[in-house]
């Protein structure tokens, strides 16, 4: 009876490692997972002007917070399969660092939550939360309470979510969108 | 049984053989030094430290792994009422202070202290020797309805996202107002009256207890998701409050009266007079997101000790439903005193004498009485609110100002219907030589409309127009089965303009 409690406990007790709200992945494990099709990836720092700034007002209705803004390119045999980039936005209390994966046609092929710091509202991080942004491209409905719903008692880092994601749609139109 | 241990056993191992193998897999070839990429992006010197809202908290200590966050929500309105008796006023609604602290990365304590109303409390006391004596004169100043509460205080240990052990003062899962009731979450100047003008909970939200419990989320499959709350409590109980009345009457004699009042309040921080516990838990289901499903419940003994034991049970049904835009939110709550007439008997016969007063022949012209009665005790309530609200983006509005210095200004048409019905309220209970001489109800049924129009600046803030129209039958007056209208009328209508703001 000792030995099978002991197996029980042993058979559970990966549940309890797995089952982890805070995710940690790096950049390179970030890249890796969302360009796994992808024969490389290449980076491109891309310097924020004002003119960059103007261009992203009008997009966004704010400013950039930052002065550079590095992508990732994945290509396979010279063709690009997308484009990423690793951003954070504050949640309620700390930022939440995730990575956007873009489509050529200027849609979101994915978005993974690469280190989710706060004590609660983990749930932003799972596919439940993240499959919403899917083929999402930037328009007025790309929003909580619109083409997103909203974790309850989340909001923050939802609403955190959603305005990173746009952004990177936003600066992916301006420095890779043909119009 | 052996056989299916082993087969557990055979399977368990071949997961984890398999997710070792695929986590071997190198994936694209990166061509650049992955260490060019700083570890966490943030960090590096080329981010701007303009404030922006929500790129720093406003208050905060630590770093990512301990951290201790200050916080509040607060919120105000005017109001306009139809009905007689009630001036036109500015309510402070109420002024919360959060306290948020990570002490380990698995160890949370949260904490909130609400100030209802609150302008002031003064306290003065003196001692002197005088004219052969020592005189103490105490007096205590304050502006009406003022209330200090601890709302929240709680820590959290975090095993896994599936079992958290969760103890202090825990905010009640009954419905789904209750454990979500930051008033700038909300788009309607005035909470409902299942959680609060009634209110149909055993008493008002934010409804909290002492004791300790389970809380845990579970991802059923890629989109559903199940989470739990369970906890034993001290419990709510039959309480007193004293009221101190001074009265000038004219050609009567002027009175002086201590009246004990015995409600429903929350338990204790302390000593359980009721020497019972309660359960209490709520099961949520959510096949999609913005599609949840919530079954709540609470039993647990209601009378103290000096009374006769009799159980309060108390069930919610809840549900949230989002279609886009569109939001459907709804609540039904039922909360039954058993033996409520048992428990006024055994009252009687504790108090002995409902009311005691000094004759006119002892004291001509002052009146001193001390009284014992129910307050507002209802056998059986019961009642839902349903809300339906639109999120509403114009170009005229995202493009304006507002856009410019918000991240998500909208506007947010809504409408709430709600109705209570109250069974049993005891409108009369004599007492005298230890019986209950006489004991009448009456049976109530409120209904109340409110539309609105809520302008949400981003999530943590909102401006709030709304229209009310409340009435209660039988020609009772309001202010005999709601908390916040002391009207004789049987009807009101309401104009309110609120605002609503957290951080």
């Amino acid at each position: 009876m000792k030995i099978l409690f002991f197996k029980i406990i042993l058979f559970l007790f990966p549940a309890v490692l797995f089952a982890q709200s805070t995710v940690s992945l790096t950049p390179p494990e970030a890249l890796r997972l969302i360009f796994k099709d992808s024969e490389e990836v290449i980076k491109e720092d891309q310097v924020v002007t004002s003119k960059i700034q103007e261009k992203a007002k009008k997009f966004l209705g704010d400013e950039l917070p930052k002065v550079r803004y590095t992508f990732f390119i994945g290509k396979t045999r010279d063709k690009i399969d997308g484009y990423a980039l690793i951003d954070e936005e504050v949640g309620k209390v700390l930022p939440i660092t995730f990575v956007t994966r873009i489509n050529p046609d200027g849609k979101v092929a994915r978005v993974e939550v690469m280190v989710y710091r706060e004590s609660h509202g983990g749930e932003v991080a799972t596919k439940r939360f993240l499959n919403q942004f899917r083929n999402k491209s930037l328009n007025d409905e790309l929003r909580l309470h619109g083409a997103i719903v909203n974790v309850t008692g989340a909001t923050l880092s939802s609403h955190a979510l959603v305005k990173g994601v746009r952004r990177a749609l936003a600066l992916w139109q301006i420095f890779y969108g043909k119009s | 049984m052996k056989y299916m241990i082993r087969f557990f056993e055979v399977v368990f191992l071949s997961l984890l053989m398999t997710t070792s193998l695929f986590a071997a897999n190198q994936g694209p070839q990166l061509k650049f030094d992955e260490k060019s990429i700083a570890e966490e992006k943030g960090t590096s010197d080329n981010s701007k430290k303009e404030f922006i809202y929500g790129a720093e908290p406003i208050a905060k200590f630590g770093n990512d792994r301990n951290y201790f966050k200050l916080g509040a929500y607060a919120s105000m309105r005017f109001e306009h009422d139809s009905a007689s008796g009630i001036a036109d006023t500015f309510t402070f609604r109420r002024f919360v202070l959060e306290t948020d602290a990570k002490i380990a990365s698995r160890f949370r304590i949260y904490s909130e202290i609400e100030f209802e109303r609150f302008r002031k409390i003064e306290l003065e006391r003196d001692v002197t020797a005088q004219n052969g004596g020592l005189k103490v004169t105490q007096e205590i100043e304050g502006t009406n309805q003022s209330e200090i509460a601890i709302e929240q205080a709680w820590f959290e240990l975090a095993f896994a996202d599936w079992i958290r052990f969760q103890g202090g003062g825990v905010l009640i899962p009954v419905g789904r107002f209750n454990i979500n009731h930051d008033d700038n979450l909300w788009n309607f100047p005035r909470r409902s009256l299942v959680d609060r003008g009634v209110p149909v909970l055993p008493t008002t939200a934010a409804w909290d207890e002492l004791g300790l419990g389970l809380n845990g989320d579970v991802e059923v499959g890629e989109k559903s998701k199940l989470n739990y709350k369970v906890y034993v409590v001290n419990g709510v109980v039959l309480d007193a409050e004293l009221e101190e009345v001074v009265q000038t009457r004219s050609p009567k004699r002027d009175k002086l009266e201590l009246e004990a009042e015995f409600g429903i309040s929350t338990g204790t921080f302390s000593q359980d007079i009721k020497n019972a516990k309660a359960v209490t838990g709520r099961l949520m289901y959510s096949p999609l997101l913005g599609h949840e499903f919530g079954f709540s419940g609470y039993w647990g003994r209601y009378t103290p000790e000096y009374l006769v034991g009799k159980n309060l049970t108390a069930v919610g049904v809840d549900t949230l439903q989002v279609f886009g835009n569109f939001d459907v939110e709804a609540e039904y709550v039922l909360s039954y005193f058993s033996g409520l007439k048992d428990v006024m008997s055994s009252f009687a016969n504790a108090v002995g004498e409902g009311e005691v007063a000094v004759k006119s022949a002892d004291s001509p012209d002052l009146e001193s009485e001390i009284a014992f009665a129910p307050s507002r005790l209802v056998e059986l309530k019961q009642g839902y609110w349903l809300e339906l609200r639109y999120h509403w983006r114009p170009q005229w509005l995202t493009k304006s100002w507002f856009g410019k210095y918000f991240s998500d200004p909208h506007l947010i048409p809504l409408l709430r219907w709600e109705q209570a019905f109250l069974n049993g309220r005891i409108t009369d209970a004599t007492i005298s030589g230890g019986q209950l001489t006489e004991y009448v109800t009456q049976n109530n049924q409120v209904d109340r409309l409110a539309v609105g129009l809520a302008f949400r600046l981003n999530p943590l803030a909102v401006f709030q127009l709304a229209y009310e129209y409340t009435q209660v039958n039988n020609g009772t007056p309001l202010a005999e089965v709601v908390n916040y209208l002391p009207t004789l009328s049987s009807q009101n209508n309401a104009v309110m303009f609120g605002a609503a703001f957290g951080f």
